[in-house]
């Protein structure tokens, strides 16, 4: 028994990546979802030279190049996973290499899966490029040839070896470069060699950011030292000096390890030298429950769910939209104007919307406020889903501002060139379509749809069978307008009686404005829209107007408010006149038992201070 | 006999080799009738003798493809392609334009299809100019721009080849806006280009020293410039810009709220004006000298306000732009560089008399030709798809519209090559959405030959390239200054000049409209 044992603790090191990295790859593939890491940082890659000549003239440039490549597969969750997994493997794997040069004691071998465990931290902010990961890849993998190079050989090839080193992995990496020099500082002090080299590795990792700024690339002095190195702000920064505060940990945590067993220090020596399979073991489900540990309270709830419900309105599963926000705990802005616009797609906005906490009025319709033109970080955040809105709308030159406003601060990204081609293709601009179907011709996500959408352009007639351009070109308006922030004036100018979305979405924002009376003067057009009955809400808001303003005559219509509507607006009535006797603040909690959705609720405990009536 | 046989197969193939490349048989060829389609356009240009070769894609459905290059003077060229693109050699395309100088060319092109049938179409020809164009172009590369900026950089290109290097990037000063670059007499040795938001200035290159400037004063921050020929002044604009977009057509507007003249004297650093070309009544803007430094040209409208008419709808009164009704006249005023006195304000085009809006008024540098833009309403033509290029003859006082130059789409912004015999401009003839750099030769009668857009190395390079080449300006040699060199004068807050106002200016006035400055002007 005992040998068998003793069999299983000598292979039990080799067997553990086994049950790490599995777990890895699942974690990432269905917690984390890569699918949603590339809807929120909607990567691009282009085929051919013209993109690559982006990247070449300043450091850092082939990592992203490289990083650009891989992150576009993130929009296959398996493949996003695997990328993922293959990096932090080999982050891990070349940690473990460096473990076994220094001889380390089997209690210390969990360290190999420590990067990998801050890297599932890093990746569950959704924010967390891939190219941060790949040039401490670069700097490990280079150390490890660095090391393997100069094993035998003296202080001068030494040097030689880590400046062609240095060199080569800077214009790579850049910022992570310093990693490369900070483990062979590490190694050079560890074996307390040369003191020279511990100079050439300072000087080196200091004056090339430096020199390569004053004189060859074209990059600030910032980039030169920082680019790819901390990462963007959004990310969690405490993380990221943490990956890279581990790596000279390694080497402190092996200094403690040799001075213990030169003091032959009992208690630290058991620790560190704990063998068998059970330690092992023990120390691999602690890093794997540490790893999940920290990864779930880190993980921003918040940020998930918004990247959740952006992946389905973008690929238009409504039902999803709703579904994933009736289980949010978080309301936001951004929630509830996809959650209105699934509304709409449902064909219920106007019957339900009022069901969903609308406590940002009429900035929930289309994320546009008069506030929002002086704040250009509103505008970078909100411009993808202004341009989506707005081409539903068929407000095509919204569309097209909004698309080139994304792709100005963002970059080529395919969905808003997919945009930005379809919206020529509506204005007719064939020459402008031609060069975004195009470039996504260049694009491996996108080259199918770039080669169905190219045929247009050689047979224009073939749009009129292609039932999004019939309907996108049958409610685009006739008349031109200037762009304003303000929501109703937007959509006032948007309106014609040909496009129902625009009409809905202006009743909405009559409706969360307060605006009864221009609610009820505009209820005729319900008819001309060919809508057989009034939607619940505008009933509601209907009954409420016949007691606001009972002297103000409509134009006539042929609606009827259902019996059920008006029986629960006595109901209402009895509650809030009878029982309270308008007392708005004691009545709240009654009302918000059996009227939380309803339009009256809404206009009584709202938050749009502009009332207009009453 | 076997060594005969091998012979004669080996010289057989040699022959077939040399006389028929890429199995071409053009001595048995159908007839196209008509011109290829070359892409970009270099059928009938005239091209100077000192630009890069000019590739093309052949527009022609076929398998394989010859196109042949010949010239008065010279050997002929024979480019065969398995694609429909050539590229022409850069030996022998320069040894070809300096034999040729005064000359034609023409292009062949043969295409050969999968049946192996070879069609020939009609012969293009080309003409080399006598004269040079000025050997760089700087140009600004940007998204198209609306409200937010990110990634941009000046850029300079040798005309003669296809090496693009940049003059500054945005990303060394913290990605801010990086605009209009401007030369002294199309010489790289006097220069200047704007950096907004921070650091925030106006980098100047005077007597090989860049210095960064804050131009803001009472007046406003200096803007749309243009240099004095004596290179010790140069005139600006002051603008307060609004930027709209429209919900049809082209998308994008840009309108003044206000905009006045100024003069930046580089001695004195400080700047002057008159309340001739700073009325708070009218939009005065795009200065540009006359080449004996005497005479601003300009274009003035009247105030943004005269245009904002209140509009009553049945419960609200609104205030609704005219925008459509915003046009400038071209006008000139005479300025004494020298003894800072101010002449008489002339009218050159009324707004009121053509119906259309002037804008980028520039005279040849030997003075004959006044080239501007006409669009229907504004100054900002780049997003006016209907702006055309004008060229009035100053001795004749002739105006006459560019029809060889212009296309159905936006012909805007130029600038003159030193010789008065070329101008670039900005258009957006290919796509109606991208400016392109486009090069015209005016001859010695005035005559303007069809132009011809900046050549590149892959002739694909247009179809799917997104940036905007934005204020193209000719100048004679590279600019010699480091981008580093730019970016550490940027970032050196101890070394930024503070523009001094002209004593003679006074503040503006309490009860001027606060956005809008005005002074008194005591000469």
């Amino acid at each position: 028994m005992e040998a068998v044992t003793g069999r299983i603790s000598r292979k039990m090191p080799g067997m553990i990546p086994m049950l790490f990295f599995p777990f890895f790859y699942l974690y990432v593939l269905l917690v984390i979802r890569p699918e949603l890491i590339y809807q929120k940082q909607q990567p691009f890659f282009y085929t051919g030279k013209e993109f690559f000549i982006r990247y070449y003239n300043y450091p850092g440039g082939l990592t992203e190049y490289l990083s650009a490549f891989l992150s576009q597969f993130y929009y296959y969750p398996a493949t996003g996973a695997f990328i993922i997994t293959l990096t932090a493997f080999t982050v891990c794997i070349s940690v473990r290499y460096i473990l076994r040069g220094l001889g380390a004691p089997p209690g210390l071998q969990f360290l190999q899966f420590v990067p990998g465990v801050i890297l599932i931290i890093l990746h569950s902010s959704y924010l967390y490029n891939l190219s941060f990961s790949l040039g401490p890849v670069f700097a490990l993998l280079l150390f490890g040839l660095f090391l393997a190079v100069t094993r035998k050989s003296g202080p001068f090839i030494k040097g030689g070896v880590f400046v062609s080193f240095a060199l080569v992995l800077y214009y790579i990496t850049a910022g992570p470069f310093f990693l490369f020099v900070l483990l062979c500082l590490c190694h050079e002090l560890y074996t307390w060699r040369n003191i020279h080299l511990w100079a050439l590795y300072i000087v080196s990792g200091t004056a090339l950011p430096f020199i390569s700024a004053y004189l060859f690339f074209p990059v600030s002095v910032n980039d030169a030292f920082f680019l790819l190195l901390r990462g963007s702000e959004y990310i969690r920064q405490e993380a990221v000096y943490g990956f890279y505060a581990f790596f000279p940990l390694i080497y402190m945590a092996m200094g403690a390890s040799r001075l213990a067993s030169v003091k032959k220090s009992r208690p630290v020596k058991l620790i560190l030298e704990a063998g068998g399979w059970r330690a092992i073991t023990t120390q691999t489900v602690a890093m794997v429950l540490a790893g999940a540990a920290a990864a779930f309270p880190l993980r921003e709830k918040a940020h998930r769910e918004y990247c959740e419900l952006d992946y389905h309105s973008r690929n238009r599963e409504w039902g999803k939209v709703l579904e994933t926000a009736r289980n949010s705990a978080v309301s936001s802005r951004y929630n509830i104007f996809r959650i209105n616009r699934a509304l709409y797609h449902q064909g219920i906005l106007l019957d339900s919307m009022f069901s969903f906490g609308q406590r940002w009025g009429s900035e929930g319709l289309m994320l546009i406020s008069p506030e929002m033109q002086f704040d250009l970080g509103k505008i970078t955040q909100n411009a993808y889903l202004i341009s989506e809105i707005c081409w539903d709308m068929a407000y095509v030159n919204g569309a097209e501002q909004w698309s080139h406003e994304v792709v100005t601060f963002q970059g080529e990204a395919p969905w808003e060139i997919k945009r930005l081609a379809l919206v020529n293709l509506a204005k007719g601009e064939m020459k402008a379509a031609e060069k975004f179907i195009l470039l996504l011709k260049k694009n491996l996500l996108f080259r199918e749809w770039a080669i169905k959408y190219g045929r247009y352009l050689e047979e224009p007639s073939l749009l009129n069978n292609d039932r999004e351009f019939v309907g996108i070109r049958s409610r685009m308006g006739e008349k031109d307008f200037i762009f304003t922030y303000d929501v109703k004036i937007l959509l006032e100018a948007i309106f014609n009686n040909r496009n129902k979305m625009v009409f809905e979405y202006l009743m909405a924002c009559r409706l969360l404005e307060k605006d009864l009376l221009l609610h009820a003067r505009s209820l005729i057009y319900f008819e001309e829209l060919g809508y057989s009955n009034l939607p619940r809400h505008s009933q509601e808001a209907l009954l409420l107007f016949e007691v606001i303003h009972k002297n103000i005559r409509l134009p006539p219509h042929n609606f009827r408010v259902r019996p059920d509507v008006v029986l629960q607006f006595k109901n209402f009535g009895a509650v809030f006149l009878g029982k309270y006797n308008s007392d708005l603040k004691k009545a709240k909690k009654d009302l918000l038992k059996d009227f939380k959705d309803t339009y009256w609720f809404y206009y009584f405990y709202g938050p749009d201070p502009k009332r207009k009536d009453g | 006999m076997l060594i005969i046989l091998i012979s004669v197969a080996a010289g057989m193939a040699l022959s077939a080799y040399l006389i028929l490349p890429a199995g071409f048989d053009i001595s048995e060829c159908g007839s196209a009738r008509r011109q290829p389609v070359l892409d970009p356009d270099y059928t009938g240009v005239t091209v100077p003798p000192n630009i890069a070769p000019m590739n093309f894609i052949i527009r022609e459905p076929g398998a394989r493809y010859l196109a042949r290059i010949s010239s008065e003077k010279g050997r002929s060229m024979e480019i065969y392609s398995a694609g429909p693109e050539i590229i022409i050699p850069m030996g022998k395309w320069k040894k070809m334009l300096r034999a040729n100088r005064g000359g034609w060319f023409t292009i062949e092109i043969f295409v050969k299809d999968e049946s192996g049938e070879v069609r020939r179409y009609k012969p293009v020809r080309n003409w080399v100019a006598e004269d040079n164009i000025d050997g760089h172009l700087v140009y600004r590369l940007i998204n198209l721009g609306y409200r937010l900026w990110n990634k941009m950089g000046l850029y300079q290109r040798n005309l003669a080849a296809f090496r693009e290097k940049p003059v500054i990037l945005n990303r060394m000063t913290g990605n801010n806006c990086v605009n209009c670059h401007s030369f002294h007499g199309n010489s790289p040795e006097r220069m200047m280009f704007h950096l907004r938001a921070n650091p925030s200035g106006t980098i100047l290159v005077h007597d090989g020293k860049a210095t960064m400037l804050n131009t803001g004063t009472k007046m406003g921050g200096a803007v749309y410039p243009g240099w004095h020929p004596g290179g010790e002044h140069i005139a600006f604009s002051t603008n307060s810009i609004l930027q709209v977009f429209h919900a049809k057509g082209e998308n994008r507007d840009v309108f003044d709220k206000s905009s006045n003249l100024i003069v930046y004297n580089i001695k004195t650093n400080s700047v002057t004006t008159t309340p001739e070309v700073s009325s708070p009544d009218y939009l005065e803007n795009l200065p540009s000298w006359s080449p004996d430094g005497k005479t601003i040209y300009f274009i003035r409208a009247p105030s943004f306000d005269s245009h904002v008419k209140p509009v009553r709808e049945p419960d609200t009164l609104k205030k609704v732009l005219r925008y459509d009704k915003v046009k400038y006249s071209l006008m000139r005023i005479k300025y004494d560089v020298e003894n800072d006195k101010w002449g008489k304000m002339e009218t050159l085009i009324s707004a009121d008399s053509t119906g259309l809006s002037v804008s980028w008024p520039r005279v040849s540098p030997d003075g004959r030709y006044l080239l501007f833009c006409m669009s229907n309403y504004g100054y900002f033509t780049i997003h006016h798809p209907e702006t055309d290029l004008y060229m009035m003859d100053l001795k004749t006082g002739i105006t006459r519209r560019l029809d060889k130059v212009n296309s159905g789409r936006t012909d805007s912004y130029h600038s003159w090559s030193g010789n008065s015999r070329w101008f670039v401009f900005s258009s957006k003839r290919r796509d109606g959405l991208t400016t392109r750099p486009f090069f015209c030769y005016v001859d010695k009668e005035g005559k303007t030959h069809k132009p011809f857009v900046l050549p590149q190395k892959d002739p694909r390079f247009y179809s799917t390239f997104l940036l905007c080449y934005n204020v193209p300006e000719l100048i004679n040699a590279p600019v010699k200054k480091s981008p580093q060199e730019f970016a550490r004068t940027a970032w050196k807050e101890k070394l930024v000049r503070q523009v001094k106002l002209d004593p003679k200016v006074l503040a503006p006035s309490e009860k001027a409209p606060t956005q809008m400055p005005w002074h008194k002007a005591h000469n």
